[in-house]
């Protein structure tokens, strides 16, 4: 025991010693998060996107105009979009096709004849191939808005065609809708016979997310999660290093079990793996404000069980690979595997369904899953299973690696 | 001169192609990465974003929400309990979830039913589902406010149902107005879509990203040559150091341009994701970028100091910048400080100049001024690396 | 006379520290030449500048002609090096790493294969051309080592302490390879710090010590530095400092040099000593069990000219 913790504790002195190496591992994460944090502060929220759009009236009649009033003239949309209206359909259609502008709606010249004729009037809308996210939100705002002028439509249209049906039509109670008979014909917006279009609303539930998690919240555990994991192949690095350089023979060769070496390596990946951990913690919540939840044994458990994991991941890492290159080669593909697994780069429901089984093996996924957990005001409890889940895989690995190593 | 040059370029190779594990992190592991994102593109409806559906009401009305959700391209709805849907969305296994409450039938014929949403904060595609979801609630609330209409007038004797029926029959095959939302790109019309296509994204992303390590593989080969002494051998030998470093920054770039055709074309072919229609732009592209990770590489080598540094340093440094590039998620979404820091860096020129030359299909003419720039990129930081590198 | 390496008045200086301070000697065609002289006496910074690795502070280098400073691409093509450590690619077969240090001195086609194929001969591995350098032992390393610098017959070798830290096996062979060589013509440059091997292998051998050459000549020549004196080897135990001193202190004695359980001797007057030096040892409490009397060597013409030892 006294001979592990020596080992650990050498670890640790040369690996602190080592300025470039303590840099990366320290403040690499940070910057990492910030860079993250900044770039989608406000992803999801739609108002981060600041889009140029482009509307071209060719109407006729006077339905094009209400859409362009409309669409101008709503806030929500105004905040999301500049919208600029013009008249050269061509033009736009190029500006488009080039990216200067990120999407437009062409309103056809026939709009209002066909709307008259009862013939489905198509709107078009272009989108930059380029602008895909902030091209795709407005075809949603363009399709809302058609929406609201097919249901009047076909309100108008539906009503009209009862009361004319049937032979003995007395005017009905609601006295507005039957006056408008002709009107909503072709009525869309604005019209004084509209109808009220409220009978279906969506009302957005808040359930179960107790407290949201922000986006830098997120990336500050997704990358704790990823960077911790790094420890790792540093740890593969000492070891390697050691068995070229002989000091791993020389330790073999005094009174320590290979056990005890074993064990003494890892536990010098875990103190750096803690000391990691404890600046990405305090270094994210006095920087960027990152509320990691109120348990606080719950998140140093996790953050201890992700770095078991990372000593785990040296052991094996040294089994794998000879020389430090190849290390260099392995590491980063596991580590960015697991990540990606875990949902440290994409967010997990993105990934193609057939692959969500394979999450369960990359200790990113649990150690995410619970921080994101914890900072939703979870508990020890809640976490416990992912907590046993990435111990798990730590212990595998670092029998693994224990079972193949080679000393010299 | 050319053959010591050549010589330099083939034994990076040969050592390249010997390290089994560094073939896995530059070729197996972003063409695995592409896959997964990938596979999704060529296969088509596999893509389709899952919305959990949760039908407390089971009426046809109900049914109709759910029936007009997996009507829409690239949403596929899958039945769920409301728990299961919390649950899910807690936990961001899924995006967003439907939820029919019980009395919803009832209440629409009252003229007040309600559809709730429930969405993770963190999900991409909320947004554009939501947006759906209000679709179809302004279509049912069109029927339904007919209907009401109708049915409440005596003399005219008609049913709430039948009417909402009637309503609902004149939304098809097309509604009255309706918006027909297509790509822009010059010699093609790409097909429409509410979900955006992010596989494309993602192996442009790839492919920039995973670059950078095998350029930084390569490079740092100096290191491992001063290292081992071999560097010290090279320069007994009649060879110059202008020599020495050409040969290994030739090396490097075949190596990054033989993985990048490898990306590039088992991408376009193996799993169908569109590189463009111009191979010209991006080759230009590309090869520049290449040029410019290469000399990043070396000043970056310069930097440090031995191998070990190299090897942490990489992964680290070419994800930031990936990230700061926008090969993980598309600039457009980013703040504006970002989108000008993607400026500054060659990842960020080498994904919008693909942007143009792929997505947009802007040819040769778009592709000059990312081109330039990757060199200028490329010229200054070799200049920096070379000058800064030591040889002993 | 024409020397085909000549170095004049050569120094090197690290700020303060002066490496290498007025060294001059000449190597003539065909000859193996030894620098002998203990770590850090100057000998790699002096193959180092004669290899155009580092120039000279002032002084001169002319190999086969060439001025190292003025035409240094000329002289390296002239020169072979072997270095002190092994430098070869590990990841690569020996006949690759060949293949590649051949193409560095300019070689191809048929002329690199012929001198790929002599080289492996040589090193007496071509029947296990096709392993990778990684896979070998450190005695089989070194060979290659060797071979790499003879690839495109440089009209000098310089051999930086090649045979460091190998098993005595291999080491004989290195040390059969360089006569060969020597034989089919080679000029060899030869640093150790091991006297046996230069005495060994060297027409003329050089000493070095703190920068400087302090003797220069055949073997013989410097035999004769310590001409006409002796060496009395005591095997002893029980030797203090103390004792030495004593040792030190009786007339005739020109040096002490003492081993673990051995005394090194070097006198002039062998026979009359004798007596009084087992007599001193024994009467301060230390045990003799055997004395001989040597031939001087190089060993022993060191110690009289610094007063110290070659091996540490």
């Amino acid at each position: 025991m006294r001979n592990l913790l020596t080992i650990a504790a050498k670890d640790t002195r040369i690996m602190v010693r080592d300025r470039a190496a303590l840099l990366v591992m320290l403040a690499m994460p940070l910057g990492l998060i910030f860079i993250l944090g900044s770039a989608l502060g406000n992803l999801g929220e739609g108002d981060s996107l600041d889009a140029e759009v482009a509307i071209v009236n060719d109407d006729t009649g006077e339905t094009g105009q209400r859409f362009v009033d409309a669409l101008t003239s709503a806030e929500e949309i105004d905040a999301v979009f500049n919208i600029h209206v013009r008249d050269d359909a061509g033009e736009v259609r190029t500006e488009v096709e080039r990216g200067d502008l990120t999407a437009a709606l062409v309103i056809p010249a026939d709009l209002t004849d066909r709307i008259m004729r009862g013939e489905p009037a198509p709107l078009e809308v272009l989108q930059d191939p380029g602008s895909t996210v902030s091209a795709g939100v407005w075809a949603a705002v363009v399709r809302a808005g058609v929406a609201q002028a097919s249901a009047q439509i076909v309100a108008g249209h539906t009503l009209a065609e009862a009361l004319s049906t049937p032979p003995s039509a007395g005017p009905p109670p609601g006295a507005d809708a039957s006056g408008a008979s002709a009107g909503v014909s072709h009525g869309y917006p604005g019209q004084a016979q509209e109808l009220e279009l409220d009978a279906v609303h969506v009302s957005e539930l808040e359930v179960e997310l107790e407290k949201e998690v922000s986006m830098i919240s997120y990336y500050a555990a997704a990358m704790s999660g990823m960077f911790l994991l790094f420890g790792g192949m540093f740890g593969a690095f000492s070891f390697v290093r050691e068995r070229r350089e002989q000091t791993l023979a020389r330790m073999i060769s005094t009174p320590s079990s290979t056990a005890v070496i074993v064990g003494g390596k890892a536990l010098g990946v875990m103190l750096i793996g803690a000391l990691q951990f404890l600046v990405l913690l305090v270094g994210t919540r006095m920087l960027f404000q990152v509320d990691w939840g109120a348990d606080v044994l719950a998140v140093v458990l996790v953050g201890f069980a992700e770095v078991l994991a990372a000593a785990g991941l040296a052991m094996a890492l040294a089994a794998l690979g000879k020389t430090e290159r190849a290390i260099g080669g392995i590491a980063p593909a596991f580590i960015m595997l697991f990540a990606a697994l875990g949902g440290a780069m994409i967010p997990a429901e993105q990934l193609p369904s057939w692959l969500l089984p394979a999450q369960v093996f990359s200790p990113v996924y649990w150690t995410i899953d619970s921080f994101l957990q914890l900072m939703q005001g979870g508990a020890l409890v809640d976490v416990a299973p992912n907590i046993g889940a990435v111990a798990a895989i730590g212990i595998a690995l670092l029998g693994f690696g224990a079972w193949r190593v080679r000393y010299e | 001169m050319m053959r010591k040059i050549l010589s330099l370029a083939w034994l990076n190779a040969v050592q390249l192609v010997r390290n089994p594990a560094e073939v896995v992190g530059v070729i197996v592991l972003p063409l695995a990465l592409t896959m997964l994102f990938g596979s999704a593109f060529a296969a088509g409806q596999a893509s389709d974003i899952r919305v959990l559906f949760v039908d407390e009401d089971d009426t046809t009305y109900s049914a109709q929400v759910g029936e007009l959700i997996d009507a829409e391209e690239s949403l596929r709805i899958e039945d769920a309990t409301r728990v299961d849907a919390e649950t899910e969305i807690a936990a961001g296994d899924a995006g967003v979830a439907v939820l029919v409450p019980r009395g919803f039938a009832d209440a629409l014929e009252r003229g007040s039913a309600t559809i709730e949403v429930m969405r993770n904060p963190n999900s991409q595609n909320g947004f554009a589902i939501v947006s759906v979801v209000q679709g179809i609630a302004t279509r049912m609330s069109g029927n339904a406010a007919a209907a009401r209409v109708v049915a409440a007038t005596p003399a005219l004797k008609a049913d709430f149902d039948d009417v909402y029926q009637t309503a609902d029959a004149k939304w098809s095959p097309r509604p009255p107005v309706y918006a027909e939302a297509s790509q822009v790109v010059a010699s093609e019309v790409r097909g429409d879509s509410v979900i955006a296509e992010g596989t494309t994204q993602s192996s442009i992303g790839f492919t920039v990203w995973f670059i950078l390590f095998m350029t930084f593989g390569s490079a740092g080969g100096i290191l491992e040559e001063r290292e081992q002494g071999t560097l010290r051998r090279l320069m007994v030998a009649p060879v110059s150091r202008t020599t020495i470093l050409t040969g290994k920054v030739v090396g490097t770039v075949l190596a990054a341009t033989v993985q990048a055709l490898i990306l590039v074309l088992v991408g376009a072919f193996g799993f169908g994701v569109p590189w463009g229609n111009d191979p010209l732009a991006v080759v230009m592209v590309l090869g520049a970028y290449i040029l410019a990770g290469t000399g990043l590489a070396v000043m970056v080598s310069a930097l440090v100091r031995t191998r070990d540094q190299m090897s942490g340093l990489s992964p680290l440094v070419s994800t930031a910048l990936a990230m700061v590039g926008g090969c993980m998620w598309p600039l457009e979404i980013v703040s504006p400080f970002m989108q000008t820091a993607a400026k500054l860096t060659p990842t960020g020129w080498a994904v919008m100049g693909l942007t143009d030359v792929v997505f947009r299909n802007q040819g040769v003419e778009a592709a000059m001024v990312p081109t330039l720039v990757l060199l200028g990129f490329a010229g200054v930081m070799l200049g920096i690396g070379v000058k800064m590198l030591k040889f002993e | 006379m024409s020397s085909i390496v000549e170095v004049r008045a050569l120094t090197k200086r690290f700020n303060e520290l002066v490496a290498v301070n007025e060294v001059s000697f000449s190597i003539e065609e065909g000859e193996v030449y030894g620098l002998l002289g203990p770590n850090g006496a100057g000998k790699t910074t002096t193959i180092s500048m004669m290899s155009c690795l580092i120039e000279p502070t002032s002084g001169a280098i002319m190999v086969d002609g060439y001025d190292s400073v003025r035409e240094p691409g000329a002289l390296k093509a002239a020169l072979g090096v072997v270095p002190q450590e092994v430098a070869l690619y590990p990841t690569l077969t020996a006949a690759e790493n060949l293949r590649f240090w051949g193409s560095m001195y300019g070689l191809r086609g048929d002329a690199l294969k012929r001198a790929v194929a002599d080289a492996l001969e040589l090193a007496g591995l071509a029947d296990r051309a096709k392993e990778r350098i990684e896979k070998y032992s450190g005695g089989m390393k070194r060979r290659i080592n060797i071979a790499a610098g003879i690839l495109h017959k440089p009209r000098v070798l310089l051999m930086d302490e090649p045979t460091v830290g190998i098993d005595p096996q291999s080491r004989n062979h290195i040390l059969e390879t360089v006569k060969d060589l020597n034989a089919a013509g080679m000029t060899v440059l030869y640093t150790s710090h091991y006297m046996e091997e230069v005495e060994y292998l060297c027409d003329r051998i050089a000493i070095m010590d703190h920068g400087a050459i302090i003797a220069e000549g055949t073997l013989n020549e410097l035999r004769d530095v310590v001409g006409g004196m002796d060496v009395v080897a005591v095997k002893v135990a029980g030797a203090t400092p103390e004792v030495l001193e004593r040792v030190r202190a009786i007339e005739g004695v020109e040096g002490v040099e003492s081993a673990e359980d051995a005394l090194e001797v070097l006198t002039r007057s062998s026979g009359s000593i004798m007596g009084r030096l087992v007599s001193t040892l024994e009467s301060e409490g230390a045990h003799v069990t055997s004395v001989s009397v040597t031939e001087p060597n190089l060993e022993s013409v060191f110690l009289h000219l610094t007063g110290k030892s070659l091996r540490d």
